[in-house]
């Protein structure tokens, strides 16, 4: 792919995939955190 | 003399941002002029966070790293990303918690005052602000190396004149505004660096004759420029990337990038500002390398590696853009060394003030922060006089040094309820030891060995010395 070797194809989708999964906890945390960071759908804090 | 402009009237700029900080800001405590009161948002924060941590070694030592082992670098670019992530989303927000309950302004002082009523209090802040002092002057060095390259590259001016320049514009504008004038100049040239990133690369694959004309000219020169293995296999690749991930788990403690942390106006901004800090490392862990590739298909070889994407800059682009980027990749540069002189400046006060004279004025605290930003700018220029090494091999020394002597006492601290101070201390300590050992005494596997020392010590003393009623303050 592009004529790139493999393994370097997977690193690259790695390094474009990891910003969208900081997007994807963040929609997570806006919804069920009140914009506080959540582990497993729960708020990390208790403090508002 | 467009370019000379431009990178002229940049530089104006920046320091009229430290002169107008200083003017408009009533500066009551040190807290204001080293955290902006608290009270920053996220665009400023993790846009900042990246400028002054990208620095020197984007368009430096990571175009160098591309320029000699092309794509093999995208191991350290992955785990960096991993760790990044893993700051903002687990460290982060009870770091930004403890800090305003402790009122704490760097991680020494989180450190340092978490364990205020302990003996061991005390000893944490005089050896993790030795450890800041003597990583930070190497970091300071090896930044200011990096402006005198770009501008002897770019500008044609004499590596020594561009030194001093360099240190005088940083020192100004850092000692008039402080953290308000840090952060705001990180964001004009986070912006700047951005869009290097996106041009520079574009124009030199276009300049060899597009996408597949740079993957077969680059594979003719050296097929290991596109492959993750750098040509490597067996124990040598093993060793090779653990050295790589070793080196990424320094991004854990950079007291410059976390102090950030303590600055952000609120704990809820931080998920936001992951995605933004995440996908702007995202670019700038990458790019460089194409850029590094790019330079050896068009150079084959050149003196010195790190100053390719100069050279690129100077050679594609017309004068007055070239003048642009120079300068907003210098101001990136001198932006991360404003950064680590206020976090040194603000250990070195409040080890002043706790350790050394009790009942100081906050005026007396803000001039000495000021005075010591001057003279960390002045060790720094007399550093890149020196020129002791790469920027590369400065810069993983003082990261992964940073990162092990701070970083895991930090995430220790804030995750681990029987971390204790005797802990925090062996951490401190032991970090030091192990990135100096690992580099001096077994220089080949620097600097893996730095990480597992240094974890078996925080694990090993916090175990044997935690009682269940000694718990950090920070945690209770």
């Amino acid at each position: 792919m592009l004529g790139l070797p493999l393994g370097t194809v997977a690193a690259l989708g790695l390094m474009g995939a990891l910003p969208l999964l900081a997007y994807g906890l963040y929609r997570v945390d806006r919804e069920r955190g009140e914009g506080h960071v959540t582990i497993l759908g729960r708020r990390s804090s208790s403090d508002a | 003399m467009g370019l000379s402009l431009t990178f002229g009237l940049y530089l104006v700029v920046l320091v009229g941002i430290g002169v107008y900080f200083f003017l408009r800001t009533e500066t009551r405590r040190l807290s204001d002029y080293m955290l902006a009161g608290r009270d920053v948002g996220t665009w400023p924060i993790a846009l900042s966070e990246v400028a002054s941590v990208a620095s020197g070694w984007t368009f430096f030592a990571w175009v160098g790293v591309g320029f000699t082992t092309g794509l093999h670098g995208l191991w350290f670019s992955m785990a960096m990303l991993v760790v990044v992530l893993f700051l903002y989303r687990y460290v982060a927000p009870p770091f930004r918690r403890q800090s305003e309950r402790l009122d704490s302004q760097t991680v020494v002082d989180h450190l340092a005052l978490s364990f205020r009523d302990s003996p061991w209090g005390p000893w944490i802040r005089w050896t993790a602000t030795l450890a800041v002092v003597m990583f930070m002057a190497s970091y300071i060095g090896a930044q200011i190396i990096a402006v005198g390259e770009a501008m002897e590259t770019g500008l044609g001016v004499d590596y020594g004149v561009a030194v001093g320049a360099g240190g005088l514009a940083v020192a100004a504008y850092t000692t008039l505004g402080g953290f308000n004038a840090s952060v705001w100049t990180d964001v004009v040239q986070g912006l700047f660096v951005l869009v290097a990133a996106v041009a520079l690369p574009g124009v030199a694959i276009a300049e060899i004759g597009g996408w597949r004309a740079f993957v077969a000219e680059a594979s003719a020169v050296d097929p290991a420029l596109l492959s993750m293995t750098g040509g490597q296999e067996g124990a040598a690749l093993a060793l090779s990337v653990g050295s790589w991930l070793a080196f990424a788990l320094g991004a854990l403690g950079q007291p410059h990038g976390l102090m950030r942390f303590q600055a952000i106006r609120s704990e809820r901004l931080l998920s936001r500002a992951s995605v933004i800090a995440m996908s702007f490392q995202a670019l700038r862990l990458t790019v460089p390398l194409f850029i590094g590739i790019a330079g050896r298909v068009l150079y084959g070889s050149i003196g010195d590696p790190e100053s390719v994407a100069m050279e690129l800059m100077v050679e594609l682009f017309p004068g007055w853009f070239a003048g642009l980027l120079l300068a907003g990749i210098i101001g990136a540069i001198l932006s991360t060394s404003d950064s680590m002189m206020l976090v040194t400046a603000a250990d070195l006060t409040r080890l002043y003030e706790t350790q050394i004279a009790e009942r100081v004025s906050a005026d007396r605290m803000i001039g000495l922060g000021r005075a010591i930003v001057v003279a960390m700018a002045l060790l720094g220029v007399g550093l890149a006089y020196g020129r002791p090494g790469t920027i590369f091999a400065i810069i993983e020394f003082a990261f992964v040094g940073l990162g092990a002597t701070l970083g895991l006492p930090l995430a220790f601290l804030v995750l681990w309820p029987r971390t204790t101070g005797a802990g925090v201390f062996a951490a401190v300590a032991g970090g030091l030891v192990a990135a100096i050992g690992n580099l001096y005494l077994f220089p080949d596997t620097f600097p893996i060995l730095v990480w597992p020392v240094t974890l078996a010590i925080v694990l090993g003393v916090s175990v044997v010395t935690s009682r269940p009623v000694s718990a950090p303050v920070a945690s209770s």
